[in-house]
């Protein structure tokens, strides 16, 4: 009986483990990379994958200053990328190829492209519970060769246990973002 | 005993006394400070039309009217309906949001005015209870048009509720009354001499350059570094900002707001933001700020369109078309108004500064509110409209930029 009980405390837990929403960071830099050469950078708008139509716009803008906040890099104006964009005859800015990428960066001469996909953002529910979340993903592509230097991908929010147990605890998705974001500049730079 | 429970009586009636007419004593906000110079009797103002952003039928001609009547009763010279309305006709002026440098002078050269009032309705709700969001500029005419004096009012019924509901107004006539007067005291105010401009950035200039060269202290002094990007100056400050030092000391710093690209669901958004950054760029001191409609003049004469905000090629045009130093700029994603009694306006946008002597960005802001940010307990502190939301948003960035009372880290030794 002292058996049984115990064995079902540890699935129990490693069920509610496994359902806890938390923040995940997966993250890739080029070992043969100069990041110090990096002075400059465009980034791109994003793409956006969620049901939000602003949700790429909203995460482009908050990352771009956030990342020139760090003063490791300059980030491109908007215009001066869309300017480069039109010029450059990209088609699909979300994904531009190695050619597009050069030819992009020798137009607004960066040294770097940023691309990035906004897979999830906004309110999820998990039974009676509900979180915000956001869920995306990021490269840099190098301005010389097109090829990809660097690729993160972060999740934050959702519904933890702790929102299962005592409620939502009604993060702003705002917050959320700049958490997410904050994880993805702190792995760009280390 | 009878002494104290007299003395606690008789505060409680002063207590209750103030409560009932605090509320009727709740005054205006119309917008920031405004420069000073005291002008003659004979100066002479012409009030354009309003132009309405309210995205609804709104009150104009009334508003106009009011406006015209308050500062005739402050012993104003207000150009007449008539007059305006031949010039207009005259000259086939059809775009009245702002003044072009060629309209600025038609007005001076042929109908003797010094200024123009080019006045816009934000928000215009009757829902009870009634809501309220006016902004106003004064731009002197001749040949280089300069804002002289900005400010905004918004207001809401419930604004200041107060004891037993006293404060509330139901009328949507008496709100747009105290919101015109607001704006009228203010201009007459600084018409005056009697309102003081903000003071400007030469303290803080100094201190920069001072820690640039000695390379002592902690960089720029701004704490978005140190933090991860992440800055918290008052609840209505930007989530996260970057900044460069750029103000050199004793300078006066010409700047042209950009249109803002407004991807909110509110059509005027952009429009309205802008406009707020107008008026209270207008009360910084050693700023200067460059006419809308002259912005508007140029872009339409060198064909500039704007695809996602101003691209360093277009800022290279404006800099010199219209001899500026600063462009500011940028992109509303949310600006939000509730109808009725239950709601919470929410504005957000992002705010980029390009600057002419490097061709680079020097400022970057993404800010984000809603109008309990600063509600601790019950609605204390609520701000009901998108505007005052939008406003206050507004004031910290540009103080932040230029006046610098907001700096965290002041070093020593430095007033």
């Amino acid at each position: 009986m002292m058996r049984k009980t115990r064995f079902l405390a540890v699935f129990l837990m490693a069920v509610l483990t496994a359902c806890a929403g938390a923040g995940h960071l997966s993250n890739w830099h080029d070992e043969s990379m100069d990041f110090g050469a990096v002075k400059t950078v465009a980034v791109m708008p994003f793409a956006n994958l969620t049901q939000l139509q602003q949700a790429g716009g909203r995460v482009r803008d908050t990352f771009m200053s956030m990342l020139m906040a760090t003063g490791g890099v300059y980030v491109l104006p908007p215009g001066e990328v869309a300017r480069g964009i039109a010029r450059a005859g990209i088609a699909d800015p979300t994904a531009p190829s190695s050619e597009e990428v050069v030819k992009l960066c020798g137009i607004v001469k960066a040294d770097a492209v940023i691309t990035g996909v906004v897979k999830e953002y906004g309110e999820v529910r998990a039974g009676a519970t509900f979180g915000n979340i956001i869920a995306l993903d990021m490269s840099m592509l190098e301005g010389q060769s097109g090829r990809v230097v660097w690729t993160a991908s972060a999740e934050e929010g959702g519904v933890s246990m702790k929102d299962r147990l005592l409620g939502p605890s009604g993060k702003p998705i705002n917050d959320i973002t700049v958490q997410a974001l904050n994880e993805i500049i702190n792995k760009l730079f280390k | 005993m009878r002494s104290s429970t007299s003395f606690l009586n008789r505060i409680s009636v002063f207590l209750i006394t103030s409560l009932l007419f605090l509320p009727g004593c709740a005054s205006v906000k119309a917008g920031p400070a405004a420069a000073g110079p005291v002008v003659g009797a004979n100066f002479r103002v012409a009030v354009y039309p309003v132009a309405n952003l309210s995205g609804a039928r709104a009150p104009l001609k009334e508003t106009r009217r009011m406006l015209t009547e308050m500062l005739r009763a402050k012993g104003m010279a207000v150009l007449s309906d008539e007059e305006l309305e031949t010039f207009l006709a005259r000259h086939r002026i059809r775009y009245l949001g702002g003044l072009s440098a060629e309209e600025s002078e038609w007005m001076k050269g042929e109908m003797a005015v010094d200024a123009v009032l080019i006045t816009s309705f934000e928000h215009y709700d009757e829902v009870f209870p009634p809501k309220i969001a006016l902004t106003a500029r004064l731009v002197s005419t001749g040949i280089k048009p300069v804002i002289l004096w900005g400010g905004s009012s918004a207001l809401a019924g419930d604004d200041s509720e107060g004891i037993l509901a006293l404060g509330l107004i139901e009328d949507p006539g008496r709100l747009l009354e105290k919101a015109v007067g607001g704006l009228s005291d203010s201009l007459t105010g600084y018409l005056s001499g009697k309102e003081e401009r903000l003071k400007g950035a030469s303290w803080r200039a100094v201190v920069r350059r001072g820690t640039e060269e000695t390379g002592q202290g902690p960089p720029f002094y701004f704490t978005a570094e140190a933090e991860g990007g992440r800055v918290h100056i008052g609840p209505f400050g930007p989530k996260s900002y970057y900044e460069a030092p750029f103000l050199a000391p004793g300078k006066r710093y010409s700047i042209v707001v950009a249109p803002f690209l407004n991807a909110s669901a509110d059509r005027d958004a952009g429009d309205i933001v802008r406009l707020q950054f107008v008026a209270q760029l207008a009360a910084i001191k050693n700023i200067s700020v460059v006419e809308p409609g002259v912005l508007r003049e140029k872009m339409l004469t060198s064909r500039i369109i704007m695809l996602d905000s101003v691209s360093l090629a277009d800022a290279d045009l404006i800099f010199e078309g219209l001899n500026a130093d600063l462009i500011l700029t940028g992109k509303v994603e949310d600006y939000y108004d509730y109808q009725g009694p239950n709601g919470t306006p929410h504005v957000r946008f992002s705010v980029s500064l390009i600057e002419r002597k490097g061709g680079r960005m020097v400022w970057t802001s993404d800010s984000s509110n809603t109008g309990d940010d600063r509600v601790v307990i019950f609605d204390f502190g609520k701000i009901r409209t998108a505007q005052g939301l939008a406003s206050r948003m507004i004031r910290v960035i540009v103080e932040e930029l230029f006046s610098g009372p907001l700096i965290q880290e002041r070093p020593k030794g430095v007033s």
